[in-house]
């Protein structure tokens, strides 16, 4: 009977699912802490941006504050930590959080709206300084119910020496997509002669990103205007997949890699440009031998972008737990703090005047490229608000790209399948 | 309880009879509480809509019946059942055969115990990584290995198309869709994992060949068996109770395979294509990742739990038959 032991050991998954479900039964009541407790903020900032936001901190408990800074790992643990402390009427005070993950805690009454300190006695200064687009991606329902903290736009990174090896001007990257495609053949090298390419033009990861960007600069959309079905599938869809396929497969210039390998290509010489989020650059910092370029992503029919990175919400405790968390959310996005984070980690400034800030200005003329791929912020559009987004976009990632990059099926009929079956998942209550 | 002696201080006294259970409390406290009740809690989340932290309301069978209504489902269904039907053979003719290796006493035998064990105790993370380093496209072991012998490098765990179909494509055969077995990819998530397995597998077999008396092959050696003879008539049907036990061991492990498709597919995870998806990762994702759909998950587990118990009922009631205990 020794084997019996082992039919259980597959219930440890069952096991650990329902260690979580077992607290699901709550009717919400929780323990807030005394007031003496600190106040606890968890993120998903590791590396140096993790180093960065810890020093941060520091600086704001040194003012007589005591905020606890916890790094919960990747954003999916982070997800998983928050919806699980909340079912077990224990969330923290602040998280960082996706719009689209927003919606849940809303429903849940987890949540304050920040109209309440921005209209109460310690507001921010000049609320106009901040970037109209990030507010746009807060408010939901007419209340702005998350804060802009670490966002990033993506852009384009690439290798002068190699730009210039191909006769190719270094002072920008590619412009419009025609060029993109034709930078990319051009950069594409077979160095050793065996009718192989040993150098490619351009390197990426299978990702929904490079599609959704490529979608609205097409003029496209991600989900329709009351977020109730998603668009992608649109006419501009098909020819922005169109487009990533030749340039990514078709054209032979690029290389797919698994993961993240595709910046270590880059950084080790082999590949001449790759798309990245603008936090890449604390991570590829100090790592490569050649001249580094950095520019905004080339343009499509329409100059846009889509916003990335996390805001901040507040969760419902006591007022004076609120109200610390909040003086740590203004403190962290007055212009001086915010061009600290942004110069140490590439994320975007929240507010205009940072861009002006010594630090910064330091950091933009160090990387001469940074000015104008941060300036894709101005013509930026946000991340979708809708609870099953991210579901959505798991579709379309498989059902659609994937599919495409590999060969198997064709834009179109990818992305209409991936549609139907997103739409499912959109819907989902 | 059988060997106990009557007069064993255990049994004497008032106590006497409640003691057993009291030396049972803790262990059974234990699976009650972090086994029996969450299955049970699983059975009873899975008539309804909940998601993390919420219970809707109760929807009886629909979860299963979406379930079922799912060809991402059935997709997975079918890769964990070719990760078992892959592992398990393999899993088992490999250890036996180091088993047998190991048996007889060749010099530094512990030290090779010691090496085929290794594999066991390291951190299935840090195989996984070796592992996709081996089989990295274009800087990988494998790869190398295959074109210093003049052949074409394969894509390994970036190949979504089927083995069967790799292996007739050059004979000019190209098989449907439904035809081409498992991806390349899945295979090799078979191989890293049965490679890990076999060391536990190999203890286990040594221990079931010790047990074989001496005299059986001294007897046969009379009768003038050769190795294959004795193989074939003495350790084998000696050993059927071990591999009995190996295989429903192996099998209840591999329908239940995880990690390895967690740490070494994708991203997405379960790809190529959606090739190594197996059952348990379509639960993970269903539940704790994008959807937070716990009913759904919970009817997942639920008719994984049930695959494996009538499948184990069925390894018990027939398989065993063919056992036979010395």
């Amino acid at each position: 009977m020794r084997f019996t032991a082992g039919r259980f050991r597959r219930l440890l998954i069952t096991g650990t699912m329902l260690g979580v479900l077992g607290c699901a039964g709550g009717d919400g009541e929780r323990d807030p802490g005394s007031s003496a407790d600190p106040i606890k903020f968890w993120h998903a900032m590791g590396g140096p941006l993790g180093r960065s936001l810890d020093g941060l901190v520091d600086e704001f408990n040194a003012a007589g504050h005591d905020l606890e800074s916890v790094s919960m790992g990747k954003y999916q643990a982070l997800s998983q930590k928050v919806m699980a402390a909340v079912a077990a009427g224990g969330p923290p005070d602040l998280a960082q959080c996706y719009e689209a993950w927003t919606a849940n805690l809303i429903e849940n009454q987890s949540l304050v709206p920040f109209g309440r300190f921005l209209e109460g006695a310690s507001p921010v200064r000049d609320m106009d300084d901040f970037y109209e687009i990030y507010l746009r991606g807060a408010e939901q329902g007419g209340e702005i119910w998350s804060f802009p903290f670490n966002k990033s736009v993506r852009c384009l990174y690439y290798n002068k020496d190699m730009f210039r090896e191909a006769g190719i001007d270094p002072a920008h990257g590619p412009r419009t997509w025609e060029e993109y495609r034709d930078y990319a053949r051009r950069l594409t090298v077979d160095t050793d002669g065996d009718g192989k390419a040993d150098r490619f033009g351009l390197a990426s990861q299978i990702t929904a990103s490079m599609f959704e960007n490529l979608l609205v600069q097409n003029g496209g959309t991600l989900l329709n205007e009351d977020e109730s079905a998603v668009s992608f599938d649109s006419p501009e869809g098909v020819e922005a997949l169109e487009f990533m396929a030749d340039l990514l497969v078709r054209d032979g210039s690029a290389l797919i890699s698994q993961g993240f390998e595709y910046q270590n290509e880059f950084l080790a010489g082999k590949v001449a440009m790759i798309e990245g989020s603008s936090v890449s650059l604390a991570f590829i910092e100090g790592k490569y031998g050649f001249e580094l370029g950095i520019a905004p992503l080339p343009m499509g029919k329409i100059d846009a972008q889509l916003v990335a990175g996390t805001d901040v919400v507040l969760f419902a405790t006591t007022p004076e737990r609120e109200a610390t968390a909040w003086e740590f959310v203004k403190w962290f996005t007055e212009t001086e703090q915010t061009a600290r984070w942004s110069a140490e980690t590439g994320y975007l400034p929240v507010r205009k005047s940072a861009m002006e800030d010594p630090v910064m200005v330091a950091k933009l003329e160090r990387y001469p490229g940074l000015r104008e791929a941060y300036a894709q912020l101005e013509r930026a559009v946000p991340q979708p608000q809708a609870k099953g987004w991210f579901a959505g976009r798991n579709v379309l990632e498989r059902e659609a790209i994937e599919p495409v990059l590999r060969g198997r099926m064709e834009p179109a009929e990818a992305l209409h399948a991936a549609a139907r079956k997103a739409n499912a998942e959109l819907l989902a209550p | 309880m059988a060997d106990l002696e009557p007069t064993s201080p255990l049994q004497r006294g008032k106590w006497g009879h409640v003691m057993p259970y009291l030396f049972l409390l803790p262990a059974a406290i234990i699976i009650v509480t972090f086994r029996l009740l969450p299955i049970l809690s699983a059975l009873a989340v899975s008539f309804f809509d909940a998601s993390f932290g919420k219970i809707r309301g109760f929807v009886g069978l629909d979860q299963y019946a979406k379930l079922f209504a799912d060809p991402e489902f059935w997709n997975s269904a079918v890769n964990t059942v070719w990760f078992v039907v892959g592992a398990v053979p393999l899993s088992v003719a490999t250890s036996l055969f180091f088993a047998l290796l190991l048996r007889k006493g060749i010099r530094g035998l512990g030290l090779y115990r010691t090496i085929y064990f290794l594999p066991v105790v390291t951190s299935f993370v840090a195989v996984s990584m070796v592992w996709k380093l081996i089989f990295h496209v274009r800087f990988g072991l494998a790869n190398a290995l295959i074109e210093k012998m003049g052949g074409n490098p394969l894509e390994w765990l970036e190949e979504p198309t089927g083995i069967f179909e790799l292996m007739l494509r050059p004979l000019g055969w190209d098989l449907p869709t439904w035809a081409e077995g498992p991806s390349l990819a899945l295979i090799c998530v078979v191989i890293v994992s049965v490679w890990r397995g076999i060391g536990y597998n190999v203890v286990i077999f040594l221990a079931g060949l010790q047990n074989i008396p001496e005299h059986y092959y001294e007897a046969a050696r009379i009768d003038g068996a050769g190795r294959a003879g004795m193989f074939r008539h003495v350790t084998w049907p000696l050993l059927t109770p071990t591999t009995f036990y190996v295989v429903v061991m192996t099998t209840i492990l591999s329908f239940q395979v995880f990690a390895p498709i967690y740490l070494m597919t994708g991203p997405p995870v379960g790809g190529p294509l959606g090739t190594t998806n197996v059952i348990v990762y379509y639960l993970f994702e269903k539940g704790f990742d994008a959807g937070g759909n716990m009913g759904y998950a919970s009817a997942v587990a639920l008719v994984l739990f049930a695959v494996i118990l009538v499948l184990t009922l069925f390894q018990r009631k027939v398989v065993e038959k063919r056992v036979h205990y010395a």
